[in-house]
């Protein structure tokens, strides 16, 4: 039975690598090779970016015989990594999945239930701390680790990812406790992730300046990590060939998943079952109600449903509250930061001068985060019928998708641009047109996000993290526009000696505003018509 | 009011409809009956405009579905057999909706909500969100979505599944009600006693193909309609 509800869950994670979400055929061998191959370049690219890093930061650990902290830092970012990578993830497959009272109804063991959504929810966890891990492991035997430390190395992987997911199991297991009581739980969840993800990234700018102190430190380290880091210094000892540490962080890891898969099969059903948000009943007062246009009815109704899921404001609107604190960071380093192009401006003004490209590059990073109005399609979902059997047009309805991932992705932009111009002390010629090429390509994220959504749509999702952050549109938005931004950062190095910084800006406005108005046609038009299709 | 020509809609080599001709006329209550996947719920989509069909057209008050569906879908409401809505929103902002997009204004939406939340009773639960209906609550729901905004014609698919027996029959008064005011309400149902006492002209549909259709007396006869039913599904 076990093995049956795991290919249930198999098939419903990589669905869209063999089934047409806009058809419900089958894909073609050539579709589902395209689809693998696609997945296995974006491992690839993240893989090399972590072999690169362990190269280096390696070489110098292990030749001064600290290999345990090499593999404590390596160990603790494929944790850290791992778990606040799938955390949400384990939260919606586990405890919001839409079969959950599907399967419960049948005479399936809760257990079993549970057991098969967690080695899914492994798997998923293998992809997040396996694509730091094996780099590490695979670096330290290129860096003279012996075939041991190797083999040992890449057992523990797997318990690594037991490891991680029994810590994401807990923590999901938490914010669906926490789901039952909270009213409102999507921006309480927001705020609690955001603080989360806040010291996460502290840590990870300050990881050249950390590991540097670590290098320095060193040895005199060891006792803080043997007490305080104790599961990792075992993990790192057995990746280094040491049995003890091989045995006692396996020991661990299956007591830790043991505990709580079943403290979670315990309180499985309670939680799943019990009904979301606020039990007391709230009274109805009658107020008066405003007629809206039937635009502002759909604009409003999207806004509705991003602030509604935590999920989708996490995955998707991540960049706007990075927008936001990088304003808030350039203010309170604004002397520094003038200190710094000043320098610049002695040292090597070339910098200086392609300034307005890296911010815009930077832009792009950024806004790309905030890819809103590619899931909202398929987040139509079931529920697709209201809107079509509605007097609006499917145009109107995307335009409206459209429109909130404009606005909000505007006002932040704004936010951050107006500051960083004034901050950065850009000419009033670069502001304006960094700023109008920022939002013409907000505009063109926009259409190319649901351009990605009508061509891939999947309305029969069982979580909504599916269509938010596991569909390969997401994951084309994300990595497409992380390229751009290179793209326009790099490519001005080629072309700086004969080409003024404005008209190179001034080029990619042009191209922006030209692909988000072809793709505006196709909305649109095509696009509208296969809306209208969707069931 | 309702005019389906020859409607025929094809499933990959399947046809789920095939050349069906109905027509309603202002005032009736008009019940579609047939067994599962006969074609009921594919009909009721094509007239919605949610699904296109192959061959033929439908006309709302002399309206093509396919040439100005908007235009249609003005004059009509939908409910379907299954109530999904929009768990993120409460009650009454889903009501609020659908009202801001069919242009109810203000006051008159307040007081056509407070009566047909009265009627079915879930009034105080209309700041509650959706996520926490029970199905039935959610079918009501829907039912007062479609009734304040003021239809001419009313497509609805098994509408009393998940009602219970007063909202039940609170909605058979109100259906009567609608079409005696000039309105018209097309219908599909299992509930063969409620199509008895309740429909004006009744369809059977079998494997995609209407084998009867006429006034309740015409159809059943002496019979019941039970089974007169059964003896076209032999």
């Amino acid at each position: 039975m076990l093995n049956v509800l795991v290919k249930k869950q198999f098939r419903e994670i990589f669905r869209s690598y063999f089934v047409n979400p806009r058809t419900g055929k089958m894909r073609s061998k050539g579709g589902v090779a395209g689809m693998i191959v696609a997945f296995v370049c974006v491992m690839a690219f993240l893989a090399g970016y972590f072999v690169f890093n362990f190269m280096t930061i390696g070489a110098g650990l292990i030749a001064s015989g600290r290999s345990w902290l090499y593999f404590c830092l390596a160990g603790f970012i494929a944790i850290v990594l791992g778990v606040f990578g799938s955390v949400f993830n384990t939260y919606s497959t586990l405890y919001i999945a839409k079969d959950n009272e599907l399967l419960l109804a049948l005479p399936i063991p809760p257990h079993r239930i549970l057991l098969s959504r967690l080695v899914a929810v492994a798997v998923l966890g293998l992809l997040y701390s396996g694509i730091v891990w094996l780099p590490a492991v695979i670096c330290y035997y290129v860096l003279g680790g012996g075939e041991p430390a190797l083999v040992m190395g890449l057992v523990l992987m797997v318990f690594v990812t037991l490891f991680v997911s029994a810590l994401t199991a807990i923590l999901g297991w938490v914010v669906a406790a926490l789901s039952v009581r909270l009213k409102g739980k999507s921006f309480i969840t927001v705020i609690i992730a955001l603080g989360a993800f806040g010291i996460y990234y502290f840590f990870i700018l300050r990881a050249g300046n950390l590991i540097s102190a670590l290098m320095e430190s060193g040895d005199s380290l060891k006792p803080g990590f043997m007490s305080w880091g104790y599961v990792i210094y075992q993990l790192a000892l057995g990746s280094t060939g040491d049995w003890l540490g091989f045995g006692i962080f396996i020991a661990i890891t299956l007591a830790l998943f043991a505990v709580t898969t079943f403290v979670l099969a315990r309180t499985f059903i309670r939680i799943v079952t019990t009904k979301h948000g606020n039990s007391k009943e709230v009274v109805y007062r009658e107020r008066e109600a405003k007629l809206r246009s039937p635009r502002i009815a759909l604009l409003m109704r999207e806004l509705k449903r991003f602030t509604s899921s935590a999920t989708y404001m996490l995955n998707a609107g991540f960049g706007l509250v990075m927008e936001v604190a990088v304003a808030v960071l350039a203010i309170i380093f604004s002397g520094k930061i003038r200190e710094v192009i000043a320098g610049f401006r002695v040292e090597n003004p070339v910098v200086v001068a392609i300034l307005p490209v890296i911010l815009l590059a930077g832009f792009i990073f950024l806004s790309v985060m905030n890819y809103i109005s590619t899931p909202s399609v398929s987040l139509e979902g079931d529920r697709i019928w209201v809107v079509q059997s509605l007097p609006v047009t499917a145009k109107d309805v995307l335009l409206a998708k459209h429109h909130l991932h404009v606005f909000l992705n505007c006002a932040a932009a704004a936010i951050l641009g107006i500051t960083l111009v004034i901050v950065l002390e850009l000419g009033l010629l670069e502001s304006v047109l960094v700023l109008a090429t920022v939002f013409v390509f907000i505009e063109f994220t926009g259409m190319f996000g649901l351009f990605l959504g009508l061509k891939n749509p999947n309305l029969h999702w069982t979580t909504e993290a599916q269509p938010i952050k596991q569909s390969m549109s997401a994951i084309i938005m994300l990595l497409g526009g992380m390229l751009l931004a290179a793209a326009v950062g790099g490519l001005i190095f080629l072309v700086v000696l004969f080409l003024d910084v404005r008209v190179y800006i001034a080029i990619w406005l042009v191209i922006f505003a030209v692909l988000f108005l072809l793709l505006y046609r196709w909305v649109t038009t095509k696009g509208a018509l296969i809306f209208e299709d969707l069931s | 009011m309702l005019r389906i020509e020859h409607l025929t809609k094809i499933y990959g080599e399947k046809k789920a409809v095939d050349d069906l001709t109905i027509r309603i006329a202002p005032g009736e209550i008009y019940g579609f009956i047939g067994h599962n996947g006969a074609g009921k719920t594919t009909t009721l989509k094509s007239c919605v405009g949610i699904l296109r069909f192959e061959q033929g057209d439908i006309f709302i008050n002399g309206i093509s579905i396919k040439s100005d569906p908007l235009g249609c879908k003005r004059q009509i409401a939908y409910i379907p057999d299954n109530p999904d809505i929009y768990d993120y929103m409460t009650g009454i902002q889903y009501l609020n909706f659908i009202a801001d997009i069919f242009g109810v204004p203000a006051d008159v939406r307040k007081e056509r909500i407070h009566r047909y939340a009265e009627t079915f009773g879930i009034l105080k639960n209309l700041d509650q969100g959706i996520v926490e209906y029970s199905h039935g609550m959610k079918q009501k729901l829907v039912l007062i979505s479609a009734w304040i905004h003021e239809p001419k014609l009313i497509l609805m698919d098994e509408p009393f599944v998940g009602l219970d027996p007063k909202a039940a029959y609170q909605m058979k008064e109100m259906m009567r009600e609608f079409c005696d005011r000039g309105n018209a309400i097309f219908f599909s149902t299992h509930v063969l006693e409620v199509a008895e006492k309740l429909c004006d002209k009744v369809a059977i549909i079998k494997d995609g193909r209407l084998v009867k259709s006429g006034t309740m007396e015409e159809v059943r006869g002496d019979a019941s309609l039970e089974d007169v039913f059964l003896e076209l599904e032999a």
